[in-house]
């Protein structure tokens, strides 16, 4: 089945189709096909999907259901872990510790502000409902792996998972995505982050050549809370990678740092709508994107002051590098301010450009032949965000 | 010249200044001392009429009026100025555009015409040359980018071309090595006669050494805890604020 | 604390260019079909080929929607309640027969159409309601093959720059405003400048709305011939009431080879109340470009009235080497809404762009930024720096920025920064602890905050605005 053809579809249509189980959520994945379906797929015009080409994927006929029994190698670690393998939990796979665990959802929050069909369409449409909760006041050592693994092809797969981190609890999560297979992965990841805990998320998406990837990311951070972000994008055909995040709670803080590599015919997106909420509420935004071959990378980031949010501190910085002379190369970047009250400081920057003609002849003129003084500044503009990212992700994010 | 009688000052619902009285006559320099965070820099702000600081009762005389009802333009037109611990930067502003309009709007309080363009760069001339000032701090936007001397240099020339009558200095040897400290000294002892009169804020003795007090008040839990004169504040450099709690049993 | 409420009175103060003025007026009933369009194509005496065009635009303008992008919050417009043409009745036969009451008019805007300007050496166009009213120094311009005339003349006197140009730029079809004004598009200013020509002055035209219900929809055309230069300026008010009432004018420069256009616009329409009552919306499409090697095309505007502004001056640089520039003051205040910024659109080889753009948001004002930075794929070595810079005063004022950034071509090079920032107290306690009053020290601090863009205009029109700043910002800041 198409996407297009979901618009089509009756509901009760789509969830026989489908082949879900009748239960209290059904209601609610009906609401949210609905809406999905009152929205629409985004097109060309769309304010936020416009450019991102979300469209490529609508021709991609994927399999009417949905295939189990994969199985896929997953590399080593020594890490905790959490393994979704075809959009279900994987027990046999994973290793937690006592004090996080893994549930079915039963009550999943649908967002009624959100307006984001794809965040929509994996709420009605995935398998099942998942929560990983961990207990307050707890200090993970190892960092917690969160793996999603597919080999079917042709397929599609949603996903809906929230994470419940209690108060006063330090975590690391490191999300990755490994699909090795031509298909359309679209998955949510919600987190809510209690008071004065603190979290590091890492994102890594280095998926096969020929999938398509949606990740549709909601934190709500409360009072005190601490979020490090940092988004590694490198696989894939097509990645849209959605962050809404809430700064719900006085003096909660943000720090998102991005590092995006696209090249050959790829397309990938970083969408941010940051939201301070909430008095003395401090964000930074670092977003790198290296753009190679007939690539496009796409930077749509807001950041908006309600009038709750008096004090805030807001920063955001987005530099593109372009390398290739190809035609359908593309560096689409909007950073984007909405303030509505006088009490704060918010600033933000963009560059696009390419390596500095006279670094290079300055290198070369010392013996450096010419790829290599490339190299070197290549690796001195993406240095500056991938040396932001915590130790445990950066072995892994640099290999491939 | 000042007379604050009873004055209690809070700020966000929290009590500073609870009862303090100070008598400044004419000619006469007096020194503020005291620990961080005691409230010495709330004095010159209420004096100034700085709007976050709310009078919650007593009085301030100036000249012989009650000044409390003044907003800080006019109480800088009667000839209060406050020379900043940290002067603000206002990107934009050029520093002579600046000084030429306060120093026009004295002029008007006066009933003397607007000084020419041409009148007013030979001033400031002359003031710079007096005070040894490198000429180029005016041609800048206001206090943008400034070192922490030119700064206080810029608040020394703002002060000589203003010629306040009530000084108040807000801890202007903060940020500054001996050097710079002592020719700020020496500019602030320039503009200085029997007319006069000096409010200094102080947290270091070694001011005092440049600009020669009359009376040294220690203030403390809000209200002047001592006074006396220089041999007060050698007291304090040689034991520390201490042996103010010891003040405080006996009073 | 008194600080917000003393602002707040000075950002009251009235719009002072608020009178009418009493004149027998010619004016097109309310409505828009083709017998409107037949209608002013009578009164200004056209040839029948513009007739056509106005058929075609009226026809595309019914196929279109009304834009909602730009998130401005204003009721339905109706657009069969508006009165398409609207003129001083008397017929002028010569320029000596301006109806004085329009002259006084003018001079009580401080726009005296002949004594001071000719004394500044700035020839003047004046649009009154929908026409064309008086042109100074016509003669002397005309000697040096300078053609500064209404845009009606030029129809029917210089049809094949008019046909070759009209709409090349900004073409009916563009957006919803520019088809409307392409179908009843009653007067706006044409110049032409010969090969080589500098302007030996400043040309300006002055519009203003008179008459009740009625919009304005003007429509300016200037070419700059290879190697010319020319420098424009406008300035726009209108009366105070309490309707709203449109105004959608359409302006196109064409810069050829080596020549250069720098286009000032002073706007001061009537902002309408601080509950949002009346005012005039500014919905205006004005787009140049730089069609030879080496041209420049430079926007400069100081916009404090409307109740809504809704503007993107823009360059297409299409010339190799080819130079676009656009300098922004916006002031919103009251209940006022402004949408505006540029779009640089990089076509040509090493061609460059500056925007700077300085929004102050006060009362309850909306002040957004959009704009857009295109580098097509063959525009090799384009540069682009752009800066917008936000003030704030008061806390229920708003501050958008939304910059698109959108490269194809690896040798470009693009910078962007944004600012917001608000007066702060500690600024204003220094600037009055020194004695300055705080309307003063407001106004100072504004100054300062503007001073870049204010720098671009000429002289005569920066006087002019830095007044406009300082009443409107005794009056809405900036």
């Amino acid at each position: 089945m198409k996407l297009t053809q979901l618009n089509t579809l009756a509901t009760d249509k789509v969830v026989a189709h489908f082949d879900f189980a009748k239960n209290d959520v059904t209601h609610l994945r009906i609401e949210a096909l609905e809406r999905f379906k009152a929205l629409g797929l985004p097109m060309a015009k769309h304010e936020i999907f416009g450019k991102t080409g979300v469209r490529t994927i609508y021709d991609v006929d994927y399999l009417k259901d949905f295939k189990v029994g994969c199985h896929c190698e997953i590399p080593k670690s020594d890490n905790y872990r959490i393994v979704f393998r075809k959009g279900f939990f994987s027990p046999l796979q994973s290793s937690l510790p006592d004090c996080v665990k893994v549930r079915f959802e039963t009550h999943p929050q649908l967002e009624n502000e959100s307006k984001n069909p794809f965040y929509l369409l994996a709420f009605a449409l995935n398998r099942n409902f998942y929560k990983i909760e961990i207990e307050a006041d707890v200090h993970l050592e190892k960092p917690i792996e969160i793996v999603y693994v597919d080999e079917i092809h042709a397929s599609q797969n949603h996903m809906h998972v929230s994470v419940f981190v209690g108060e006063g609890s330090k975590v690391d999560i490191f999300e990755r995505i490994l699909i090795e297979s031509a298909s359309f992965f679209n998955h949510t990841l919600a987190l809510h982050v209690a008071t004065r805990a603190q979290v590091s998320h890492v994102h890594e998406q280095n998926a096969q050549a020929d999938t398509h990837i949606i990740s549709n990311y909601h934190y709500f951070q409360a009072k005190d809370t601490k979020a490090n972000i940092y988004a590694y994008e490198k696989g894939s055909n097509l990645s849209i990678s959605v962050w809404d995040i809430f700064l719900q709670g006085e003096n909660a803080q943000m720090d998102f740092v991005a590092l995006q590599l696209p090249t050959q015919e790829q397309h990938l997106s970083t969408i941010i709508d940051l939201h301070h909420d909430a008095p003395n509420t401090k964000s930074s935004q670092l977003i790198k994107q290296v753009i190679n071959d007939a690539a496009k990378g796409v930077v749509d980031a807001k950041v908006v002051v309600s009038k709750n949010g008096a004090g805030t501190k807001s920063s955001q910085l987005c530099n593109s590098l372009i390398l290739s002379d190809q035609a359908q190369v593309q560096s689409f970047v909007k950073p984007q301010l909405e303030i509505f009250i006088d009490d704060l400081e918010a600033s933000h920057g963009a560059t696009v450009g390419s390596l500095d003609e006279d670094q290079i002849y300055y290198l070369m003129s010392r013996g450096i032949h010419y790829e290599r003084a490339r190299e070197l500044l290549i690796d001195a503009f993406s240095k500056q965000a991938y040396e932001r990212f915590p130790q445990y992700a950066r072995e892994f994010i640099g290999a491939k | 010249m000042l007379h604050v009688k009873d004055l209690k000052v809070a700020i966000d619902n929290q009590t500073i200044l609870d009862g303090l009285n100070l008598d400044i006559k004419k000619g006469e320099v007096h020194a503020i001392m005291g620990p961080n965070g005691v409230g010495k820099s709330t004095l010159a702000k209420v004096i100034s009429a700085h709007p976050a600081y709310e009078v919650l009762g007593g009085s301030i005389h100036y000249k012989g009026q009650d000044i409390l009802a003044m907003d800080v333009a006019q109480r800088a037109l009667e000839g209060i100025f406050l020379a900043f611990q940290a002067p603000i930067e206002i990107p934009g502003v050029n520093n002579m555009y600046f000084l030429k309009q306060a120093y026009n709007a004295k002029r008007a309080k006066q009933g003397l015409d607007e000084m020419s363009a041409v009148d007013f760069l030979k001033l400031v001339k002359e003031k710079t040359a007096k005070l040894g000032i490198k000429a180029d701090v005016f041609k800048r936007d206001l206090n943008v980018g400034f070192s922490g001397g030119e700064k206080k240099q810029n608040e020394m020339l703002q002060m000589s071309i203003l010629e306040p009558e009530l000084f108040l200095l807000d801890e202007i040897d903060s940020g500054l090595d001996v050097d710079a400290l002592k020719s700020v000294a020496q500019g602030v002892n320039k503009l200085l006669d029997k007319n006069r009169s000096v409010l200094l804020i102080t947290h270091y003795q070694r001011m005092l050494e440049y600009i020669q007090p009359d009376f040294v008040h220690i203030l403390h839990n809000g209200r002047i805890a001592r006074s006396g004169d220089i041999s007060l504040a050698r007291e304090i450099e040689k034991n520390g604020y201490a042996m103010l709690e010891d003040v405080r049993s006996v009073s | 604390m008194s600080e917000n409420q003393v602002v707040n009175d000075i950002l009251d103060k009235e719009y002072a260019l608020g009178f009418t003025t009493q004149i027998d007026s010619d004016t097109a009933p309310k409505g828009l079909d083709k017998t409107i369009l037949d209608f002013i194509s009578a009164k200004k005496d056209e040839p029948q080929w513009m007739l056509e065009r106005r058929y075609k635009a009226l026809d595309i303008w019914q196929k279109m929607q009304e834009p909602s992008w730009a998130n401005l919050e204003y009721p339905p417009i109706n657009y069969q309640d508006i009165s398409y043409f609207s003129a001083p009745k008397k017929k002028l036969d010569s320029l000596d027969e301006v109806d004085p009451e329009i002259l006084s008019t003018y001079e009580k805007l401080g726009i005296p159409l002949e004594e001071q300007k000719v004394l500044a050496g700035v020839a003047v166009d004046a649009v009154f309601d929908s026409v064309s009213v008086k042109t100074t120094f016509e003669k002397q311009l005309k000697d040096k093959g300078i053609i500064f005339c209404s845009i009606s003349e030029a129809v029917k006197n210089n049809r094949d720059l008019v046909e070759q140009y009209l709409f090349s730029v900004v073409p009916m079809n563009d957006n919803y405003f520019a088809a409307l004004n392409a179908a009843v598009f009653t007067d706006g200013t044409f110049v032409y400048i010969p090969k080589g020509v500098r302007c030996p002055m400043e040309l300006s035209t002055y519009f203003r709305i008179n008459a009740v219900g009625t919009g304005q929809f003007e429509r300016t055309l200037i070419i700059a011939d290879e190697g010319s230069y020319v420098s424009y300026n406008e300035g726009c008010s209108a009366p105070t009431r309490d309707e709203n009432q449109l105004h959608a004018a359409v302006v196109e420069l064409i810069a050829l080879k080596d020549a250069q256009i720098n286009y000032s616009t002073i706007q001061n329409w009537y902002p309408g109340d601080e509950n949002g009552k009346g005012g005039i919306y500014n919905f205006v499409t004005k787009r140049g470009i730089c069609k030879g090697a080496n041209a420049k095309i430079s926007w400069t505007q100081v916009e404090t009235g409307s109740a809504i502004t809704w503007k993107y001056p823009s360059c297409i640089l299409a010339g190799d080497n080819s130079v676009g520039e656009f300098y922004s003051i916006a002031v919103a205040s009251r209940a006022q809404q402004a949408d505006t910024g540029s779009k640089m659109i990089h076509v040509g080889k090493n061609t460059k762009s500056t925007i700077i753009s300085k929004g102050v948001s006060a009362m309850r004002g909306l002040n957004a930024y959009r704009g857009m930075v295109k580098v097509g794929s063959n525009a090799k070595g384009a540069r682009n720096f752009t800066q917008c810079d936000s003030l704030i005063i008061g806390a229920n004022a708003r501050a958008h920025t939304y910059p698109y950034i959108d490269v194809h071509n690896a040798s470009a090079n693009v910078e962007h920064e944004a600012t917001t920032s608000k007066i702060s107290d500690e600024q204003l306690f220094y600037l009055m602890q020194r004695g300055l009053r705080e309307e003063d020290a407001v106004s100072m601090i504004v100054n300062g905050f503007c001073k870049e863009v204010l720098g671009k205009l000429p002289m005569e029109f920066a006087m002019e605005a830095r007044e406009l700043l300082n009443v409107t910002l005794e009056g809405s800041v900036g």
